[in-house]
């Protein structure tokens, strides 16, 4: 078992165990395009840039604003992930984070996928590990 | 807090079917599975407002261009067009749209050539110039400027093909050319009438002094060698100086019309017994514009040298008629090994005839050349009778 590596600040907790890192969006935090490069500078500080799998858990957060969804599903954003995997236990905010996986302007370039449960997501990830 | 939560939703959905995604839903601090809720649609509203946005601005951009633009799917039917295409070819979008590209272009097979120079050659642009066609069969010149749209996930989506009305260009080129043709034909035929009147005169003064100089009967045989050898080199020379004048200007040509001068000029190579050259015209052949003279006579004497040079023709037919539709048309055929017109370097042979084309054409004549592998090539002008400027 590896040493997890973590990163925590006013608005993300990022994690490293077993090869696959949990990003959680702690409660109540609104990502704006700052914010949104902080995660992906520590992310890749975390990862040493190697590309890793992602899990994205979304509850708790207040939402995305656009600079910064449009920012993260750009090729900097997205750099250093090999596949992602949301996990969201409302059904409402599954059926959202499907949406924008499937329309065109977020359609990532990497796999990603919606999960209910995280182990579920956990099982899939480890392909990309 | 669940009531007015619901309300929130509610108007959010409201505003979004009247196309207003300007309006944001509260979020509550608790931040609860409605909050989540709204906070989605929030997301959701401010995506069709960029798309919509986007596509405004794109359309107006698209309509705005001045160049005709077709969106191409990949078998070659049109998807989309801009107002530009409209305007200029009097086609409404049904007309178009669905239809096959090349209902537009002259040359049929135009699609087929974009896609295989696209996919073929791996190019992201290819341009060439082709004839539109409007509506009411007008033709137009253009410019085509295509390539391929590829979208962001590198899916390839179909064609972009930009069409440019370059008959204004071509007709400024055209008048460009006649002008730096016409001026360096002025300045030849003054070299070779300075030539002619100040050192052809010159020279014939000598040639009869020297036979002055014969006739005082001075019978010394180194003398007589002398003058001998002086009226040999001023006889060479006068020689000389009318093959130059010729080459720089026949005065045939200028005096008597491409038809005499190409009768002289065949009588020459006739002479020389290189190949046989057979001349049939018509008789009363009109004088053409004197720069469509000359441009045509140099056309046919280069087309003639090169036959002397790689032809290996044993005869070369010359026909000159006049056709119904106002223009002298030359015929020259060879039997020679002839060439592969397709197989010419564009740096040396191809150039030189693109040269001998482009003159003809800026003086609205028509210039077709063909050639094949033993059987001897062909040169097919046409010049109009009267000025067409």
């Amino acid at each position: 078992m590896e040493v997890p590596s973590r990163f925590e600040n006013d608005f993300v907790i990022l994690e490293i165990e077993n090869g696959i890192m949990r990003l959680t969006y702690k409660a109540g935090a609104t990502i704006n395009l700052d914010n949104a490069k902080t995660i992906v500078q520590k992310r890749l500080q975390l990862t040493n840039k190697k590309a890793i799998p992602v899990i994205i858990d979304d509850i708790g957060f207040k939402g995305i604003e656009k600079d910064a969804r449009d920012y993260l599903s750009s090729d900097e954003g997205i750099k250093g992930i090999s596949a992602a995997a949301l996990v969201s236990k409302s059904v409402f905010s599954a059926y959202l984070a499907n949406f924008f996986l499937k329309i065109s302007f977020y359609k990532p370039k990497m796999p990603a996928r919606v999960f209910k449960d995280e182990s579920e997501a956990r099982k899939w990830l480890i392909d990309f590990v | 807090m669940k009531e007015e939560q619901i309300k929130e939703i509610n108007d959010l959905l409201l505003a979004y079917s009247a196309g207003d995604y300007t309006v944001k839903g509260k979020i509550s601090e608790e931040v609860d599975e409605i909050d989540m809720i709204i906070s989605g649609i929030n997301m959701l509203g401010e995506e069709l407002e960029s798309t919509n946005v986007s596509r405004d601005y794109f359309s107006s951009i698209y309509n705005a261009v001045t160049d005709l633009v077709f969106i191409v799917d990949l078998d070659g039917s049109v998807k989309e067009i801009n107002q530009a295409v409209t305007d200029l070819l009097k086609f409404s979008p049904d007309e178009l749209v669905k239809n096959q590209l090349s209902i537009v272009f002259k040359d049929k097979d135009i699609f087929k050539k974009i896609k295989d120079r696209l996919d073929q050659k791996n190019q992201k642009s290819y341009s060439l110039e082709k004839t539109l066609l409007s509506k009411n069969k007008e033709a137009i010149l253009v410019l085509i400027t295509s390539s391929k749209i590829i979208d962001r996930y590198g899916s390839f989506k179909g064609y972009l093909i930009s069409v440019k009305d370059i008959t204004q260009q071509k007709q400024t080129e055209k008048l460009i050319l006649q002008t730096v043709v016409s001026t360096q034909q002025k300045e030849q035929k003054r070299v070779a009438d300075d030539l002619h009147d100040s050192l052809g005169q010159e020279l014939s003064m000598a040639k009869l002094m020297i036979s002055n100089l014969e006739s005082l009967k001075i019978e010394n045989e180194d003398h007589i060698h002398l003058v001998k050898t002086c009226k040999d080199i001023l006889d060479s020379s006068i020689k000389q100086l009318r093959s130059i004048c010729f080459d720089l200007m026949p005065s045939v040509l200028i005096k008597g019309g491409l038809y005499l001068a190409l009768e002289e000029l065949i009588n020459t190579l006739n002479r020389q017994k290189l190949i046989t050259f057979n001349f049939k015209a018509i008789e009363n052949i009109p004088r053409l514009d004197s720069d469509i003279e000359i441009v045509s006579f140099r056309v046919i004497q280069e087309f003639i040298n090169n036959t002397i040079k790689h032809s290996e023709a044993k005869e070369v037919n010359i026909e000159f008629f006049e056709t119904k539709d106002n223009y002298i048309r030359i015929l020259i055929k060879d039997n020679g090994k002839g060439f592969d017109t397709k197989s010419l370097d564009l740096k040396h042979d191809g150039r030189g005839l693109n040269n001998m084309k482009s003159r003809i054409l800026a003086f609205n004549g028509k210039f077709k050349l063909s050639s094949k592998i033993n059987e001897g090539t062909r040169l097919d002008l046409r010049l109009p009778t009267k000025k067409q400027i």
